[in-house]
């Protein structure tokens, strides 16, 4: 009889010693999807720490806020992708000090770069950066994963998607349909266009605008398209040259530019204005300044 | 209690612990070839995705305490049967130094080239059987001191590693690598440098004196047992909680993975002292299982009595099919683990069954090393 209540007394405890280890867990088990898509695995006490990431293309510089916000992204020669991953409640676990790893995971599993963080005691970072490559030569296509591990336990990941590299053709710029319009200024009254053509008479503080209408802005479907225009001088060397990246996330259409054709700056003569997709020219516009 | 029945006991309980031990190893090693997530899990820097993942990681990290512990255990019960049937001093301690160079040849020899289905001849890397054999031979030069020297030699070992581990060191010059790998850090060329794991054996040869000697009843091994193992924890539990000397990572909270998570390797002297105490507390419950219902553990002692046959065999097994013909290799989880050392205890129970018999018909020298 008594070896029979040792043996229940034992059977009890198996269980029981597997509740103490499972209970070594800070997560709840199941994990919940937030509206940003990341998957987090909440705290066991809400006073834990619990973050968000999300992916962005460049990072303000100024802000520190993330630029071209999205899911989905296309890769580009020499781009890179940037996690940001926010905390909350991290403040409340600072003075020993915390440690996170994290880990990019490519379409085959494998991780492609993992790094463990420790932030010092007393330090008060709210959020950890990170970035890859998204150059075509050195990822494919397909479904990526960022996981993100506080002191060694997975609390949030999330995935996103890099499409394939556009190939820019003849095709491709027909497809999009860019239109260029080059004009003096807008009409404060009407709004409509005032001295659209091809050319201009300089003057001081006068100005040259252009307007690009991609009219058929989402030809191809969720692909990120990096534009690029530029302003050429009559010697062929480039006055003005800026980035213009369109996300799925955003529907505009239309980009906006312009120079200064004052005479102290300008000389008379044959311009250009260019408009590039991914570093290809897709479009271009002539003009004369003349004095 | 009869002196029979304590003989035949004590070689019960330790043979069957060495069993539990070794199956926990195959679990290991199962999980190792079958699951996913050995496709990116950094032994050096684990990070898990769930509890089971790193349940079924942490128990393996039994394994190595526990065999180096046993081995130390057995080490000192042999020299001593040995001697006390006459063998000359030397005799019986140059048996023991053989079989560790014979262990240490079968990690160079056997066990590289098995992970990997022998695909590879890969002689010069060291792992825990050669660290098994490095300190049973080391062992035997200290197996006659008495048993609180053994244990001041273990305590001051694992309390001067951390220091060692401090010597800078480059890992890209092959001498310095090869020396500081092979007896204090870890890395590509040893995961199990000899001085901490030696500790540990030593303290399974001061255990062994207790459970083999001193202890004349069971509920006497059960009480020591469970004072040595809560005394374990209870230092260990205070180092970790300590943050300083003693732990080489960070944890969060009492309790939690990270807690229990120190480094491995090489082991921290947190880690040593709670494997320490996980393994004497295991031995103990072994005894009071036994106590209860002898019948339970036996299973165990299959591979238990034969445990290089078993680790050195299940682990060429599972690297010819899984890694080298890639029989389902790593696309499972813990359920795919399981699975698999399920079916290779199957296989494994009736080999070690027959090779226990042929040891014991067949004295053969190599059979008998095995």
């Amino acid at each position: 009889m008594k070896k029979i209540k040792a043996k229940t007394k034992f059977l009890v405890l198996i269980p029981a010693l597997l509740l103490l280890l499972a209970g070594c867990s800070s997560r709840i088990d199941g994990p919940v999807v937030g509206d940003d898509a990341t998957i987090t695995y909440p705290a066991k006490q809400s006073e834990d720490i619990s973050a968000t990431i999300s992916f962005c293309r460049r990072i303000d510089k100024k802000t520190g806020e993330g630029i071209g916000e999205g899911l989905v992204f296309s890769m580009i020669e020499s781009a890179v992708l940037y996690a940001v991953t926010d905390f909350e409640n991290q403040y409340k676990h600072l003075a020993n000090g915390l440690m996170f790893h994290y880990d990019w995971i490519g379409p085959n599993g494998k991780s492609l770069f993992c790094k463990q963080i420790e932030v010092p005691p007393g330090d008060s970072t709210s959020s950890i950066t990170s970035s890859i490559s998204i150059s075509p030569e050195k990822r494919e296509a397909g479904e990526y994963n960022f996981k993100l591990y506080y002191f060694r336990e997975l609390i949030a990941e999330k995935s996103f998607t890099l499409l394939p590299e556009l190939l820019v053709t003849p095709e491709v710029a027909k497809e999009l349909a860019p239109e260029i319009t080059l004009y003096r200024k807008v009409s404060k009254k009407t709004g409509k266009l005032i001295g659209e053509g091809s050319i201009f008479k300089m003057k001081s503080k006068r100005k040259v605008r252009a307007a690009i209408e991609i009219k058929n802005r989402f030809a191809f479907g969720e692909q990120e398209l990096m534009f690029h225009i530029e302003w050429i001088g009559p010697g062929g060397e480039s006055i003005y040259r800026k980035r213009y990246d369109f996300y799925p996330v955003d529907s505009t259409s239309i980009i906006e530019s312009s120079i200064s054709i004052s005479p102290d700056k300008r000389l008379a003569g044959d311009y250009k204005f260019q408009l590039l997709l991914f570093n290809k020219l897709i479009a271009e516009q002539t003009f004369e300044l003349h004095e | 209690m009869s002196s029979t029945a304590v003989k035949k006991q004590r070689f019960d309980y330790i043979d069957q612990f060495r069993g539990f031990v070794g199956i926990l190893m195959l679990l290991g090693h199962s999980s190792y070839y079958f699951n996913s997530i050995w496709i990116n899990l950094d032994p050096f820097d684990p990070i898990f995705p769930d509890w089971g993942q790193f349940a079924l990681r942490y128990v393996g990290y039994l394994c190595a305490p526990g065999f180096l512990m046993m081995n130390g255990a057995m080490v000192w019960w042999s020299y001593h049967r040995r001697v006390q049937k006459g063998t000359a001093d030397w005799t019986a301690r140059w048996h023991l130094i053989q079989r560790g160079i014979f262990l240490v040849l079968v990690q160079m020899i056997w066990v590289n080239s098995s992970w990997g289905g022998f695909r590879v001849f890969n002689p010069f890397h060291f792992g825990v059987i050669s660290s098994i054999g490095f300190s049973m031979i080391l062992l035997t030069l200290i197996i006659n001191l008495r048993w609180y020297w053994q244990l001041a030699i273990a305590l001051a070992i694992l309390v001067i590693h951390p220091f060692l581990l401090q010597i800078p060191y480059d890992p890209d010059v092959m001498w310095s690598q090869v020396l500081m790998q092979t007896f204090v850090d870890s890395g590509g060329f040893n995961k199990y440098p000899v001085l901490p794991w030696f500790a540990l054996a030593i303290l399974g040869s001061v255990m062994a004196h207790g459970w083999l000697l001193f202890w004349k009843s069971d509920k006497q091994r059960i009480l020591m047992g469970l004072l040595i193992a809560g005394t374990a924890f209870s230092v260990a539990t205070v180092l970790r909680l300590g943050r300083g000397f003693g732990t080489l990572t960070n944890f969060s909270d009492f309790g939690s993975f990270s807690f229990f998570l120190d480094q491995k390797y090489p082991p921290s002297l947190y880690m040593n002292l709670w494997f320490f105490g996980a393994v004497v507390l295991m031995v103990t419950l072994f005894i009071a299982i036994n106590m209860l219902s002898p019948k339970i553990l036996k299973v165990f002692s299959i591979p238990g009595k034969v445990p290089l046959f078993f680790y050195a065999v299940h682990l060429a097994i599972l690297g010819v099919f899984v890694k080298r013909l890639g029989l389902f290799y790593r696309e499972g989880g813990v359920l795919e683990s399981l699975i698999g050392m399920a079916v290779m205890l199957v296989i494994m129970l009736p080999l070690c069954k027959w090779f226990f018999g042929l040891k014991r018909r067949n004295k053969n020298y190599f059979i008998q090393m095995i």
